[in-house]
């Protein structure tokens, strides 16, 4: 297992390398850069442009550049941002709580619904209430997302039960800390339960096509014929078995915690990775795309890597194979 | 587009239908007068981020709309009509040479940290900043004459000498720059960390200006809080209704809301006090206003025009007889009077925007020329502009005099759909006329490129940013400009009447009389219009909604409503039902 992993790591290594290159190298192909919007600003002249080019180092060849970055990466530097004149990381490090946040919330809502309705749903297939647990799954599966983050925001505009977009009121910071915790739960209803509808429908319909997969094998009717309690045959034969398809799933959900959330957070006004990254790669603020692009690869490797170790550890046949 | 304009129609039809329904959800808005209008709070929403709180540094929009509450420059433009007013200064004098301005700083203004101002902050402003070249300030280019920058020095502590190397009347609108503290930026200067002074991470407190408002919060992604600045002292001659120390609010909140749906909701739901509103929102918004308690202002047509131009530079690699026919006054007539500005209106703008006769809007009540050549809509006169011109129409296609069909490619931007709708309405127009269009929406860089660089283009649709002053034009309308779009970079004026507006541009900036410029920019309006290197469209009219309880709200052609910030009042309390 240690040893499988270490390789797996060495591999993830390579691949970063190569995630990095390309980036760059897409970075670079596309036409204009930083300075280009000011191109066509009758108040900016060519000369200027040419000094901040020359400033920001985007004058330089392509490969000078990404050496720079690259040594300047392996002591833990992920450059400066040209729009905010700021480093990177720290532009980076404001913004990736309140996505994990967001994320995170949602994650857990989706799966902690999705996984319990769906064995309950397939158990009693075609009944009534699986019946509106899949039709709200198409449903949930159908409608955009930003659709569902705009009807979102017009409930809150017609109840006023729900802050409209933000995550924190304007002048809360000055109350108390369990108020403050409030005001910020408040504001992460409805984004979180936005996200979560939304993969909550692709979940169900997974997990409940698994479970019936399951509940058809011949080995569950071994297992009731010996006799086993029901509880063992529900943990030990139909959720293991179930649940092996979607670890993979969750794997990749772990690597888009960083930039899933970018359409939920445009329109609820959420300050986060993705809005930041949006911004950074409309405005081609190079160094900030680069470093959101490492996070969100690292995150995706890792991702993969502990999905793998899940499935290791819940299925004998991975375990012989290795 | 077409989706906002949905959503937008799906937001307005739901309270509709709550209304009739049992135990109806929509709110209605009273005022309840409060019992002093100052020291009230003005909130609204804007777009994105602040990128950075150093003026020398700030690019974009937000940034300097930020900045414009905590800063001063010594000069400011007034909104009605666009004179020059003192802002930090307490007046000036031109000498007779027109090449030496001597300003006078209003006495007893101090930075919000209780310094007071010296003219050795003005000098220091200009000459270790916005000219220090290891600034990265965009601003440059506006401070200097031929490429030569002021030579700006001190005289005592109130008095400062801009000197420029030839009259240079511009200078007085430019010098609204922002004025910076030497005493908190001389060491970033000097240890050369200062492009990265005074950056969205740098704590509130340390942001110190002569602005009516300080920083007080800056949470990223969400919000900034400006609070008063005690130590304000408003400019000379300003006005106050109530006798009461400036700024009449106590706080400004500026929420980061990055999608305009969300805006929209969050002013409707009594959010935000102001919001612009393009005129697709303007059916919405208006069946809301009265129980909403807002009133929507139309201020007329805003700065934001479109034009059309065409490729007349001889050396660009498309066929040479296409830049012939674009070379020809006739063609270019005959296009402008082949467009149909009304449909454009209707259709993009919901009838809300007004046709651009020439290159300075109507907007602009100091500089715009009402007699310049206005070109309406007549397909006759465009078809025998075309005929004189030699140019042939068989079985409804156009021909040129030596055979060759008329064919154009429009190039304009894909970041914007309105322009994109305007290319294709401007394609069926020119079909009546026999000439093919075919239009290629480009990304903005991929079109800057192609247009600055290499080209490689027919026609163009596009857009500029207006400046007040029409000197700010010159980089575009001076044949030597660098955006002289139709043909970039001139040895010499290729065309006697692009000589002629050069000399005119001269003349502009040497002299410092307004009435006397203004004679001067209506000479070169009426070449413009009457040669249409440019043809210039429609621009959409400016709408504010704002919030009934807000007093000091004036709708003028340039400053949008609100005239002066630190005249703004509170009037009254929202009461939401």
């Amino acid at each position: 297992m240690i040893r499988a992993v270490l390789l797996r790591l060495s591999h993830m290594l390579l691949v970063l390398l190569g995630i990095i290159f390309l980036s760059f190298v897409m970075m670079d192909f596309a036409p204009g850069d930083f300075l280009s919007q000011m191109a066509l600003n009758p108040q900016i002249s060519p000369r200027v442009i040419a000094s901040l080019k020359e400033q920001y180092g985007l004058g330089l060849p392509f490969f000078t550049q990404f050496v720079h970055w690259m040594r300047a990466l392996l002591h833990g530097n992920l450059g400066y941002s040209f729009s905010y004149h700021v480093p990177v990381s720290d532009l980076i490090a404001q913004r990736v709580p309140m996505t994990l946040l967001l994320t995170v919330t949602a994650v857990i809502v989706a799966w902690g619904a999705a996984l319990p309705l769906a064995v309950f749903g397939a158990r009693r297939e075609g009944g009534l209430f699986d019946r509106a647990l899949l039709s709200f799954s198409y449903l949930s599966i159908s409608v955009p997302s930003f659709f569902l983050a705009l009807l979102g925001l017009l409930l809150a505009e017609k109840t006023g039960w729900f802050p409209i977009g933000g995550a924190r009121s304007a002048l809360s910071s000055g109350a108390g800390s369990g108020e403050r915790l409030l005001d910020l739960l408040r504001h992460l209803v409805l984004p979180s339960l936005t996200l979560a509808l939304g993969s909550f429908g692709v979940l169900y319909r997974l997990m409940r096509s698994s479970v019936l997969e399951v509940l058809s094998q011949p080995f569950m009717t071994a297992a009731r014929g010996l006799g086993l309690r029901e509880r063992v045959i529900f943990w030990r034969y139909l959720f293991r078995n179930a649940v092996n398809p979607l670890v993979t799933l969750f794997g990749m959900e772990l690597g888009g915690l960083l930039s899933g959330a970018a359409f939920t957070e445009m329109i609820f006004g959420w300050p986060g990775m993705g809005r930041l990254m949006l911004h950074a790669v409309m405005t081609r603020d190079l160094y900030l795309v680069m470093g959101g692009v490492l996070m969100g690869a690292v995150l995706l490797l890792l991702g993969n890597l502990l999905a793998d170790m899940m499935l290791y550890l819940l299925d004998p046949r991975v375990r012989e194979r290795t | 587009m077409g989706l906002r304009l949905i959503l937008i129609v799906f937001l307005l039809l739901l309270p509709s239908c709550s209304r009739g329904g049992a135990g109806g959800t929509d709110r209605v808005f009273s005022l309840v007068p409060r019992p002093s209008p100052l020291n009230g709070r003005l909130t609204f929403d804007i777009l994105s981020d602040p990128k950075t709180f150093n003026p020398a540094l700030a690019q974009e929009t937000t940034s300097t709309q930020v900045l414009g509450y905590l800063f001063r420059g010594l000069t400011r433009v007034s909104p009605y009509d666009g004179q020059i007013k003192p802002d930090l200064a307490e007046g000036w004098k031109i000498d007779s040479s027109g090449m030496r301005v001597t300003f006078t700083l209003e006495k007893g203004v101090c930075w919000s940290d209780g310094t007071p101002l010296t003219a050795r902050d003005v000098v220091f402003t200009f000459n270790r900043v916005y000219y220090n070249p290891a600034v990265a300030a965009a601003v440059r280019d506006i401070l200097t004459v031929d490429g030569k920058p002021f030579t700006v020095r001190a005289i005592d502590d109130r008095t400062v000498i801009f000197e420029t190397a030839k009259p240079f009347a511009p200078l007085l609108e430019e010098l609204g720059v922002e004025i910076l503290p030497e005493h908190l930026l001389s060491k970033a200067v000097d240890a050369g960390s200062f492009n990265t002074t005074w950056s969205v991470r740098t704590p509130p407190s340390g942001i110190v200006g002569t602005g009516p408002f300080r920083l007080k919060r800056y949470v990223p992604g969400q919000y900034l809080l400006l609070v008063k600045n005690p130590l304000y002292t408003p400019p000379p001659g300003l006005k106050r209704p109530i006798p009461a120390n400036l700024p009449y609010l106590d706080r400004v909140i500026l929420r980061i809301i990055p999608n305009q749906n969300s805006e929209l909701l969050r002013f409707l739901a009594g959010k935000s006090d102001l919001i612009g509103v393009s005129p697709s929102q303007v059916p919405v918004l208006s069946d809301a206003a009265a129980s909403r308690a807002f009133r929507l202002l139309v201020r007329g047509p805003s700065q934001t025009e479109t034009f059309l131009t065409f490729n007349e530079n001889l050396k660009a690699p498309i066929p040479s007889y296409k830049v012939a026919w674009f070379r020809s006054r006739r063609f270019r007539q005959a296009i402008a009077y082949a467009i149909d500005r009304k449909a454009l209106i209707n259709v993009i703008y919901n009838g809300l925007g007004a046709p651009i006769p020439g290159p300075v809007s109507p907007a602009n009540k100091t500089f715009f020329d009402p007699a310049v050549l206005r070109y309406h809509h007549d397909p006759d006169r465009a078809r025998t502009l075309l005929a004189k011109d030699g140019f042939v129409r068989k079985k409804g296609r156009l021909y040129d005099a030596s055979g060759h069909r008329v064919t154009i490619l429009l190039m304009t931007n894909t970041e914007s759909p309105e322009r994109i709708s305007m290319a294709q309405m401007i394609q069926a127009m020119l079909v009546p006329l026999g000439i093919r269009v075919r239009v290629v929406p480009l990304q903005f860089n991929m079109l800057s490129t192609m247009v600055l660089s290499s080209h490689q283009w027919e026609m163009l649709l596009f857009g500029l940013t207006g400046t007040l002053d029409p000197h700010g034009n010159a980089t575009v309308w001076r044949s030597s400009g660098f955006l002289h779009l139709w043909n970039p970079g001139e040895k010499t004026p290729s065309t006697p009447w692009e000589a002629q507006v050069d000399r005119l541009f001269d003349q502009g900036t040497g002299t410092f009389d307004v009435g006397r410029r203004k004679e001067i920019y209506a000479q070169w309006q009426e070449i413009a219009t009457r040669e249409v290197p440019m043809v210039d469209l429609v621009s959409p009219d400016a709408i504010t909604a704002v919030r009934k309880t807000l007093g000091g709200i004036h709708p003028t052609p340039l400053g949008g409503v609100i005239p002066h910030i630190s005249l703004v009042t509170q009037k009254a309390r929202l009461v939401i039902r």
